[in-house]
């Protein structure tokens, strides 16, 4: 039967939220159930599917999810990249607000927030980034820089300031097995300084 | 700075016993059981003059040659605000297990492009394990080439075990303190190719000088070299600093 509260049902909790695999992104852009037993869809998120090759350029204003391949460039500065455990990218340039990495890619990585490579993910390339979070079992080949465009490094108050102190608050994991990646200053070690 | 800290030259190579974070010592037994075990934490001396060196230079550059571990780089580029280069040998190691041993030609060009920096462009190298791992031609080749990639007075933190390992695998090392490191074995195709001594490892880092060796409670080795500023005649490379780390 037709109830009037069903209409007015507000979206999606928070709980159901952290069901979907792209979490994390949806709800930074907002998502909805678009009906019972269907999953969450988020509304800005674009997903390259696994079969899908390309080639080229790539840029644009929404949350990206590739899943398939790609080689070329790839900007995106207000928003996040994802590369899903399928995912292959080629970047001559990867430019994004943020970027969560499970799959593979091979070239430079700038984020303009955080890198996050996930436990399976796999980099071979340099990456500059005011943080980065790499997991244990990850792989990761290549440079990291803090700095950015060469200047001079950030300041390691502010950095450290700015990192939360456990990773999944910001970056919540799209698979749940996942251990949460390092964040900023680990946390769990009296480091000291002279 | 510490006592540690200070240069000694090559004729002054101090030999030590590093206690555990504890302070207590363990038996050679204990220590032999340290190599299987997944996770543990062990002492280290050379990761604070590490520091001093790093916290008083701008904007520096350290190469790590084993497996990235997250930890270090959060605390290397945030904390210290590092350029960190991370070359994971071990990769290669255990897909090319296996394989007839290099060439020299094979050596170089495998070497080259995996840690292939600019001369005089890195502050800082961590080497742990690593070298017990790559045949004698594979450790010439790369200790030439972190000898030409130290700035003066860089320094290279070398760790390793000085006995076999019963299992295929490698070991990370994460920062933790000044005082202590978290080792953790991974198993893997990698194998240990030979057993190091202290000899043969400052004969091959002729171009080094030897700051201090310390020989740690797990019976494993850490030796602090540091890239003197001017070539020694004698010894064709160059000669020991004088002043301290």
């Amino acid at each position: 039967m037709w109830k009037r509260d069903d209409v007015v049902r507000p979206p999606a909790d928070s709980a159901d939220v952290e069901e979907h695999p792209l979490a994390g992104l949806a709800s930074a852009g907002g998502s909805r159930r678009a009906s019972d037993g269907e999953r969450p869809v988020s509304r800005d998120v674009v997903n390259i599917g696994k079969s899908v090759i390309i080639k080229g350029e790539l840029s644009g204003s929404e949350n990206l999810t590739i899943e398939g391949q790609f080689e070329g460039k790839i900007e995106l500065r207000d928003n996040a990249l994802t590369v899903g455990p399928n995912g292959k990218i080629k970047a001559e340039l990867l430019f994004a607000k943020s970027v969560d990495i499970l799959g593979r890619v091979t070239g430079k990585i700038t984020a303009v927030d955080i890198v996050s490579i996930r436990e399976n993910g796999a980099v071979d390339g340099d990456i500059t980034a005011p943080r980065i979070a790499i997991a244990d079992g990850a792989h990761f080949r290549g440079s990291v820089d803090m700095r950015r465009d060469g200047g001079d490094p950030k300041p390691r108050e502010a950095a450290a300031a700015k990192a939360p102190a456990p990773a999944k608050a910001s970056a919540p994991l799209p698979q749940s097995n996942a251990p949460a990646p390092r964040v900023g200053r680990p946390t769990g070690g009296g480091r000291q300084g002279r | 700075m510490t006592g540690g800290a200070r240069h000694r030259g090559l004729s002054g190579v101090v030999t030590r016993i590093a206690g555990g974070r504890s302070g207590q010592r363990e038996s050679p037994s204990q220590a032999d059981d340290a190599l299987a075990v997944p996770e543990r934490l062990v002492p280290t001396r050379a990761i604070g003059v590490l520091f001093d060196v790093l916290r008083g230079r701008p904007s520096p550059v350290v190469l790590d040659l084993g497996r990235v571990v997250g930890g270090n780089v959060a605390f290397l580029t945030s904390e210290l605000g590092c350029k960190l280069v991370v070359a994971d040998l071990f990769a290669d190691l255990a897909a090319g297990a296996g394989d007839a041993e290099r060439s020299e030609e094979e050596i170089a060009a495998w070497l080259t492009a995996r840690v292939g920096q600019e001369a005089q462009s890195v502050d800082a190298v961590l080497c742990w394990d690593v070298f017990e791992y790559l045949t004698v031609a594979e450790a010439r080749r790369l200790a030439s080439l972190v000898t030409a990639m130290l700035r003066p007075h860089g320094v290279l933190i070398l760790g390793f075990s000085g006995q076999w390992r019963g299992e295929p695998g490698y070991a990370t090392y994460e920062i933790v303190d000044r005082e202590t490191l978290r080792r953790q074995f991974h198993p893997s195709a990698s194998r240990q190719v030979r057993v190091l001594t202290n000899r043969e490892v400052m004969d091959t880092f002729r171009g080094l000088a030897v700051v201090d060796t310390f020989l740690l409670a797990t019976r494993a080795y850490e030796m602090l070299f540091r890239k003197p500023s001017q070539p020694d005649p004698k010894r064709g490379t160059v000669a020991s600093p004088r002043r301290a780390v």
